[in-house]
């Protein structure tokens, strides 16, 4: 038997989903089921439930659910990092090429099929570029594929040889951030933190020369504090 | 002649809604009056026919008999077959406008006179309750009436059964109100009350004014009050197991065993052999009530417990079966019996006190069972009072109602007219919250008024779009076949539209929200509500056939609800 909860005003009004001060209206007009105990009342979870349910209430199966969403803030860009990798000196000079021997670098956890990954890739790449500027890009693959990948990751490469990637400052590319997001909304958290991190002059500095794994892992961290997700 | 038939027709249709509703009134009021002396002139006939082969073995296959061939004049002949009477009544008031099929104004009065005057155990009241709504309604449709008015013409049918069956005006009247329309208004008042009145004017015309159960004057003392109280008790268990075994029989008949024939057959036989071993619990059950009011009835506390266990299988066989009938009657019956029943226990257990006697206890108790079965404790009180003669008996009847329904109630949410569309989610009262959000459909709610973008536009591009725009969301569609895809929230992309980098490397499919439930035009508002709750999203995408077809916001739904209210409510 598992033993009968008691909860307070407030734990019912997250429950229910409502202001603390409808729960007391409706504790005086009479409408919800509690208990006195002295001069103050408590409600029994049994009672609630019940009550809800017969009243066609919905509870808090999405505040559950929402527990998982929040986790989301566990996708950080030196997470994706560390996931996926940092690669130097990649070869090839046009878009088709890099992207071809980036991506049989890549160890992908799931048993994904690498051309069909890379034909998604490009594909993304004809409809606009992912070249965001100051010699960076982003290549990723469209929305249905993203759904599929389990595990996300951000590997990075630098590249041996600038590349043009009909970026919108025309800048050529010296660095890939690949994007692998199990959805569209880790995948747009990524991006802001990117985009939030390249703001900084320094940064884009200090990325330039990055010579090893640690040194750029440490400066991920470091300047990825200061992002505030809205 | 044709010319003089036109101009009828438009006078009525032009008559103000007041005279019609007393034309619909005097007109269902004289049907309910007919229908109810004729069929109760033809439950006596056939019956008194039949009587010369009680005792004879075979009498034991007449129930069969009379059930099967009820069910195939009901599902081929007539092809009205499903339901009792009162639910489809209800259901059609309270979600259908009040519209009822004209061939149900006879269907159930020739099925009820098969399946009673043959043995089987149901009552004649639901048959000449659906009979009337049935002509009130057309009636109603023939004049091109709106939904208002062939509501209360529907309602005043049950009126006019009651009140011409039982000879009690009031009791129609309040059955009406309490269990068939559910609100008290003065547009239905009036005919309801006209045919109440018409009807009992009829069936006085045709079967004398006499009460139908014979009054004695009864001297309630302080013991029978509480006595009442502890009747209640019993009143609600027998009243609960009635409405259980009800409910699982039809269920177990329906579940297994698919052919109608077989079930009709088995139902009957079942019902033949109880009435074979206990023929009191045939038929509709009058004369049983007659002779426990009366004081005749004697028995001991053993076999009225049989009884009333065997009245409740029989009517369950008989009803699940097939057979044409309602429930009313046998529950005077079982009702009478229950109170017998623990007036025999009571004088057992305390011999020494003072009771005034069976009658009392007979009459309170059906007022009780038809307070927890039916839920009408109104009902129960008026009937009993009217068809007695009598009102000294008012105070253990009040007391014995309200308690059987307050009891009977903590364990049967719903009355037995009421479980089965309460589980279908078919019932709806008059002005309750359900009531008008069914009133409200999906297209009502559309706003059409959305941008549509394609899923492979840059954010860049959509920016300008922004301006013109009147709402917060752009529908996403497929360039090439116009699929839905989704919608892009203003709200998820205010952080990137001004960061000049990104706006230009982000396409709208990855900003597009697709993760919510989409609305179906044929949707009720309750459904779309509910969707909002799990989703918690504050507007919807109406989507058939994987077309757009607008947004539907919470804000609207609120807007349209209040405007809804105030029209529907009475100024």
């Amino acid at each position: 038997m598992k033993k009968e909860l008691n909860l307070s005003v407030k734990e019912v009004a997250s429950l229910l989903q409502i202001p603390v001060v409808k729960v007391q209206r409706w504790v005086y007009q009479g409408q919800i089921p509690c208990k006195f105990k002295g001069n103050t009342y408590y409600f029994k979870e049994k009672d609630i439930l019940k009550w809800a349910k017969s009243h066609g209430m919905i509870i808090s199966k999405r505040v559950k659910a929402e527990k998982n969403v929040v986790s989301e803030d566990g996708y950080t860009l030196k997470k994706g990092i560390e996931n996926g990798g940092v690669f130097f000196d990649l070869k090839g000079d046009d878009i088709y090429s890099v992207i071809k021997n980036a991506i049989e670098k890549i160890n992908f956890p799931e048993k994904l099929d690498k051309s069909l990954i890379l034909n998604e890739l490009i594909s993304r790449e004809e409809i606009a570029s992912t070249g965001i500027g100051k010699g960076v890009a982003i290549p990723h693959t469209r929305r249905e594929l993203s759904l599929k990948y389990k595990h996300f990751m951000a590997p990075v490469f630098f590249l041996k040889n600038r590349v043009d990637f009909n970026s919108i400052d025309n800048q050529p590319v010296f660095v890939l951030f690949f994007m692998f997001s199990p959805s569209a909304k880790v995948h747009l958290k990524l991006l802001s933190r990117l985009s939030y991190l390249l703001r900084g002059k320094v940064f884009l500095d200090n990325l330039k020369n990055c010579s090893n794994k640690e040194e750029l892992i440490f400066l991920i961290e470091k300047n990825e504090k200061g992002f505030k997700s809205d | 002649m044709k010319e003089l038939k036109l101009i009828i027709k438009t006078t009525l249709k032009n008559l103000d809604y007041r005279a019609q509703l007393i034309i619909i009134g005097i007109a269902v009021g004289i049907f309910s009056g007919f229908a109810s002396v004729g069929l109760n002139f033809g439950l006596k006939k056939v019956s008194n026919f039949f009587i010369k082969f009680h005792g004879n073995f075979y009498f034991i296959l007449f129930p069969a008999m009379g059930i099967l061939i009820t069910v195939l004049f009901l599902k081929y002949v007539i092809r009205d077959f499903e339901g009792h009477g009162v639910p489809e009544v209800i259901h059609s008031v309270s979600m259908k406008g009040g519209f009822l099929k004209k061939r149900s104004s006879v269907s159930k009065l020739i099925g009820s006179l098969l399946t009673i005057s043959s043995g089987g155990s149901a009552g004649p009241e639901a048959p000449v309750i659906i009979s009337g709504a049935a002509i009130g309604s057309n009636i109603a449709k023939y004049l091109k009436t709106n939904d208002k008015i062939r509501i209360a013409a529907a309602g005043s049918g049950a009126a006019g059964a009651i009140a011409a069956i039982f000879n009690a005006p009031i009791a129609g009247v309040i059955f009406t109100m309490e269990v068939i329309l559910g609100e008290w208004s003065t547009l239905n008042m009036l005919p309801v009350a006209i045919s109440s009145v018409t009807a009992t004017i009829i069936s006085r015309m045709l079967s004398g004014n006499q009460i139908p159960f014979k009054h004695h004057l009864i001297n309630v003392n302080i013991n029978d009050i509480f006595a009442a109280a502890g009747l209640s008790v019993f009143l609600a268990i027998f009243a609960l197991f009635f409405v259980r075994t009800l409910k699982w029989i039809k269920l177990f008949f329906e579940k297994s065993i698919k052919s109608i024939i077989f079930r009709a057959i088995l139902g009957g036989g079942l019902v033949g052999v109880i009435i074979i071993f206990f023929p009191v619990v045939k038929g509709e059950g009058y004369e049983v009530v007659r002779t426990l009011i009366s004081g005749e009835f004697s028995s001991t506390i053993l076999i009225i417990f049989v009884l009333i266990v065997m009245k409740v299988l029989a009517t369950s066989f008989t009803l699940g079966s097939g057979g044409a009938g309602g429930v009313f009657a046998p529950c005077l019956v079982i009702g009478s019996l229950s109170g017998y029943f623990y007036f025999q226990l009571l004088s057992a257990i305390f011999p020494q006190v003072q009771f005034s006697g069976s009658t009392l206890f007979a009459l309170s108790g059906m007022a009780g069972i038809l307070s927890g079965m039916l839920q009408a404790p109104l009902t129960g009180i008026f009937l009993i009072v009217e068809i007695t003669g009598g009102y000294d008996v008012i105070l253990p009847l009040l007391l014995v109602s309200f308690l059987t329904l307050t009891i009977t109630k903590l364990i049967e949410k719903h009355s037995i007219y009421q479980y089965d569309l309460a589980e279908k989610g078919l019932l709806l009262r008059p002005r309750t919250d359900a009531r008008i959000l069914s009133d409200i459909n999906a297209e009502e709610l559309l706003e059409e008024d959305l941008i549509t973008v394609d899923s492979e536009m840059l954010l860049k591009d959509l920016i300008p779009l922004i301006k013109e725009s009147h709402r917060n969301y752009f529908v996403v569609e497929d360039k090439e076949t116009g699929k839905f895809l989704g919608m892009v929230n203003f709200n998820d992309i205010k952080s990137y539209i001004f960061s000049s980098d990104l706006i230009n490397s982000i396409i709208v499919e990855e900003v597009m929200e697709t993760d919510f439930p989409q609305i179906s035009i044929r949707d009720n508002v309750v459904n779309i509500l509910n969707k909002f709750d799990q989703s918690r999203a504050w507007s919807l995408p109406v989507v058939e056939d994987d077309k757009f077809l607008g947004l539907i916001s919470k804000s609207t739904i609120l807007d349209h609800y209040r405007k809804e209210l105030k029209a529907q409510t009475e100024s």
